[in-house]
């Protein structure tokens, strides 16, 4: 338990217990609890018959409706199953954004071992999924507590660096990954919006829930600069650009909104939760915000 | 023709590049930011962008020119119009006529037989035609006539902007002014032009330019005064004066320091001088030896006697000319010259006292004894053995005390080492003095110091030195008179050793001076040691004189009684201080009359006839606590006299004689070089005649003053800039 007070507070668990996160749709599960599965398995509630099929196990056709009609049925129930949540945390180099404080990286690293502990408490799966241009690193979901020792050790290593490319990684993800699973996107989104919707619907295509928590740093949304200054592309060195700041505000202010607008679109058009984080929100507000959300929308 | 104001002002027009420099600045102290949201700033549009950096360059442009322009209207530019007056339908014109009205003006040029102020007041008019009812026109004169050498720093007579009016004061200008310095009336003219909105300004100056009107000393004050005079208003000076003038003139009379006695011989000393050859026109001309003057001297209009005398072009000479004059009383003297172009000068006047004889008192003891009072006797009137006095120069009285004498019947006072002098009798003595009495004090050994030390009374009595009581201080020892101002009235006789060796006297007893009054002149010492001590110790105490000799008149103190010198030292010292008539009778043109008046209540009927017999009032003023009469306007040579009421309803005459300033009878020209110096220093042309300035005053432009126009510009840039500061900041542009 080193890793998990690195990450959370006792408090902060404390509060984050009172909550429930109850999926939208069912999902796959190994563990039972609170989540619907969309699979039927060998639970207490009778879900319907079905014509046994090759490769069916012999042990789970009912019999008795085999004396009544001389076929062969399987019954199926309804059962509770957990989550297999996945973690992905977009580790660019735009993410080490600001020097100071808190870093959209760090705000980010918090948020999913909060994320995480709160899963495994509710007996959920737990993987986590670090990316930049490329997968970093993959840790498939498991529902136990060295797994998620194992998740905390990777989130404290890791170091933001390169560019981002969410089209090819959530692509590359949804075909390593196992299908139905609850995915997570924790980034700042800074790509292209037409590239990240390419990537999420990969995931959407393999029946994943998606969450998209947007880490933005509250400068970001201000553009608080008045003077002449120059910007540097933290993944690009050669991207650079001196400007008065003063005369860009509105126009840096109407892209940025346009983008925005463009992602939550995608993302509703895509049954996609779209979230947006400022770093100087208590991250358990916020995630405490996201996780009532998606309670009222179940 | 563009001219600025303030051109001290100038250096700040390099504010103009503080927005460049400071865009610059910005620039080159942009900090770098990582920022990971550049994407949305790179996804500008380029023309943006460029739409962007000239509005950037159009308000950086804004700011240098608005500040450019705050900067020029400090400077007060303003542009020359060259458009004629009379062209210039709507134009106005403010003119100051600045007037020379000193004597000088009055020379009459031979050729064209007009005198300077009248062709001063001919180019005036002239000019004044050229004036319209809308103009403004101001006539300077200067009256100010404190002293001959006045500066014009001071106008008297102004008119408003009523052409008729100045027109009508133009004809009636009168000579009298004080000498006239160009620097000085245009300064005093400076203030009164600067402050006129009127954009065409000039000033019109009408003078002689003798060469005193523009001195090489001014050099300074013309630097000084281009800073002042504005750099619009133009100066004309019109050179009203003669083109070769040639006066001689008479520059001094006058008579020698002692009491004048009739049908005696009178010193008299005469100054004439020939103006310098006029510079402009000396080249190509050659110099013409000048004719000998004759000069005539009149006791008032008896003629004396006739001197010649040649100065050269330029000189001035002085020759003596010892005068007989009959009569008693006052009397008028004149030397007079053959009339020139300027009369004025040609007469020379100077009121002096004659009397019959001068009247002494002696006091002392008994002038057949062996005191001082004998031997003073002996000398004012020689007796030989058994013959009556001879008729000499003084009538003498003796007394041994004060208590019944009229001792304003006396010129002179010789008091002969008394031994009392009561205190009524001092305080008669000092009296008596301040009124214009003489005294001659020989102290010696009989004189009760205690009582002669109160006229003394800490400096501030009649005696001029503290003397030490009788005792160890009255030694008895030799000395020798040493030191002797033989350049004193009194004294000059003996400049010369042959005449008589003062040195050679011998002296065995004195007092010494203990202290010396700070007004007293020591007019010889005594050898003593270990410092010499004064022997002869003059003062004047009022309106009189005082000598003391520190020995007494017997030859019991000094040789001095028995030598041939005692009776010239006598009758020297006894008509100095017999000298009665205070030097305010003499005045020069502009100086005031002055009487003293014991009877105020007499001012009603007391008047001054001038010189041309016109009768004028006494204005009463009090000088010092002293009442006094006064009459300013003598700007006019000549005799005045005041007529003043006796109480028995006749009047006392008095004549005052005013006499020609000297300065002003220097009219030579002033030097091509000064003229040069007036065009490069002030921009002031010279012309001869008004219509060539007529000329010029077409090509004279008046000002138009840009700074108004300038300031709108200025605003105009200011608030472009201020619209497109907001909308750069705003980003509202696109």
């Amino acid at each position: 338990m080193t890793e998990l007070s690195t990450f959370l507070r006792p408090a902060d668990v404390a509060r984050l217990g009172r909550l429930e996160i109850i999926a939208r749709e069912l999902v796959e599960g190994f563990i039972k609890g609170l989540h619907l599965s969309p699979a039927k398995g060998s639970s207490t509630e009778f879900a319907e018959h079905r014509p046994y099929a090759c490769g069916d196990e012999i042990r789970r056709i009912d019999w008795r409706t085999f004396a009544r009609t001389d076929r062969y049925y399987l019954k199926e129930y309804d059962d509770e199953t957990n989550v297999r949540a996945t973690l992905i945390l977009d580790s660019s180099e735009s993410m080490a954004y600001p020097q100071a404080d808190i870093t959209k990286f760090q705000y980010a690293k918090f948020l999913a071992a909060a994320l995480g502990y709160l899963l495994l408490r509710q007996r959920d799966g737990i993987g986590l999924a670090v990316i930049h241009s490329r997968i970093r690193h993959y840790l498939p979901p498991r529902a136990t507590a060295q797994h998620l020792g194992g998740i905390f050790r990777t989130l404290s290593d890791i170091e933001p660096e390169g560019p981002t490319d969410l089209a090819v990684t959530l692509g590359q993800i949804a075909s390593h990954g196992h299908s139905r699973n609850l995915m997570i996107i924790l980034s700042d989104f800074l790509d292209d919006p037409a590239k990240i919707l390419r990537g999420v619907a990969q995931l959407r295509h393999r029946g994943c829930e998606v969450i998209a928590l947007r880490i933005v740093d509250p400068s970001e949304a201000d553009f608080p600069f008045t003077n002449w200054t120059v910007f540097r592309d933290p993944e690009d060195d050669t991207r650079r650009l001196r400007i008065d700041a003063r005369q860009m505000r509105e126009i840096y202010r109407d892209n940025l909104a346009a983008h925005q607008e463009a992602l939550k679109k995608g993302c509703t058009a895509a049954q996609i939760d779209y979230s947006v984080l400022q770093t100087d929100t208590p991250f358990e507000v916020g995630l405490a915000t996201f996780l009532d959300r998606r309670n009222r929308l179940r | 023709m563009l001219q600025l104001e303030n051109t001290a002002l100038l250096p700040l027009l390099i504010l103009a590049f503080l927005p460049i420099l400071l865009h610059i600045l910005d620039r080159r102290r942009a900090r770098t930011v990582v920022w990971p949201a550049i994407r949305f700033l790179l996804q500008v549009d380029k023309r943006h962008l460029r739409r962007l950096r000239l509005l950037e360059t159009l308000l950086i442009v804004c700011r240098t020119l608005a500040i450019l322009l705050i900067v020029l209207a400090l400077v007060r530019p303003h542009r020359m119009e060259m458009a004629s007056h009379r062209n210039s339908p709507t134009g106005k014109r403010s003119a100051i006529l600045l007037f020379d009205t000193s004597l000088s003006m009055a020379y009459r040029d031979a050729d064209t037989g007009v005198t300077s102020l009248e062709r001063a007041q001919d180019n005036a008019l002239r000019l004044l035609e050229s004036f319209r009812p809308q103009d403004e026109v101001l006539l300077w004169v200067d009256r100010v006539a404190t002293s001959a050498s006045a500066v014009a720093s001071e106008a008297i007579e102004q008119s408003g902007n009523d052409i008729e009016s100045v027109r009508a004061q133009v004809r009636a200008l009168q000579l009298g002014g004080p000498a006239f310095r160009l620097l000085d009336a245009l300064e005093a003219a400076t203030d009164e032009i600067a402050s006129s909105t009127i954009p065409l300004r000039e000033v019109f100056v009408f003078t002689d330019l003798v060469a005193s009107t523009v001195e090489e000393a001014d050099h300074t004050d013309s630097s000084w005064l281009r800073s002042r005079l504005p750099p619009d208003v133009k100066v004309h000076v019109i050179d009203c004066g003669a083109e070769k003038p040639r006066n001689h003139y008479v520059w001094r009379l006058a008579t020698g320091p002692l009491a004048s006695v009739s049908d005696r011989e009178m010193p008299l000393e005469i100054g004439v001088g020939l103006s310098a050859e006029p510079p402009l026109a000396s080249q190509g001309t050659e110099e013409t030896p000048a004719d000998p003057l004759a000069v005539r001297v009149y006791s008032g209009l008896e003629e004396l006697s006739t001197h010649e005398v040649s100065p050269a072009a330029g000189e001035q000479r002085v020759i003596s000319a010892p005068e007989v004059v009959t009569g008693e009383g006052e009397t008028l003297l004149s030397a007079r010259l053959p009339t020139d172009g300027l009369v004025e000068d040609n007469v020379a006047y100077r009121v002096v006292q004659v009397d019959e004889r001068i009247p002494v008192l002696l006091v002392g003891t008994e002038p057949r004894g062996l005191g001082s009072a004998r031997f003073v006797h002996l000398a004012l009137r020689p007796v030989i053995e058994d013959s009556p006095p001879s008729d000499g120069v003084f009538e003498v009285d003796f007394t041994e005390t004060l208590v019944n004498e009229q001792l304003e019947r006396y010129h002179t006072i010789v008091l002969c080492d008394p031994s009392t002098l009561d205190q009524s009798s001092l305080v008669r003595i000092e009296e008596y003095v301040r009124l214009g009495g003489g005294l001659l004090f020989f102290v010696g050994s009989q004189v009760n110091i205690e009582q002669a030390q109160q006229l003394y009374r800490g400096s501030k009595g009649v005696l001029p030195a503290r003397l030490a009581t009788l005792g160890p201080d009255l030694t008895v020892r030799q000395a020798r008179p040493r030191d002797i101002n033989v350049e004193h009235p009194a004294l000059r006789l003996f400049a010369d050793p042959e005449q008589g060796d003062f040195e050679r006297i011998q002296v065995y007893r004195w007092r010494n001076v203990v202290e010396l009054a700070p007004d007293a002149t020591v007019l010889a010492h005594l050898s003593t040691v270990p410092e010499p001590t004064p022997w002869i110790v003059e003062k004047q105490y009022g309106q009189g004189i005082v000598v003391l000799v520190t020995t007494d008149a017997t030859p019991r103190e000094s040789t001095l009684p028995r030598t041939p010198l005692f009776l010239p030292f006598l009758h020297q010292f006894g008509r100095y201080v017999a000298t009665r008539l205070p030097a305010e009778r003499n005045l020069v043109c502009g100086e005031a009359i002055r009487v003293d008046v014991t009877d105020p209540t007499a001012l009603r009927d007391a008047f001054v006839t001038d010189t041309e017999g016109r009768r004028h009032d006494l204005e009463l003023i009090v000088e010092n606590g002293e009442p006094r009469a006064t009459f300013d306007n003598t700007d006019r040579p000549g005799p005045y006299t005041v007529h003043w009421p006796n109480g028995d309803s006749t009047l006392r005459r008095r004549v005052f004689a005013v006499n020609f300033p000297p300065t002003e009878s220097l009219i030579e020209r002033a030097s091509p070089e000064v003229l040069a110096r007036l065009k490069n220093d002030l921009a002031i042309e010279v012309r001869r005649s008004i219509e060539e300035r007529t000329e010029q005053t077409i090509q004279v432009a008046s000002a138009q003053h840009l700074w108004p126009m300038i300031v709108v510009l200025a605003l105009v840039f200011l608030f472009t800039e201020l619209v497109l500061a907001r909308l750069l900041a705003r980003g509202r542009h696109r």
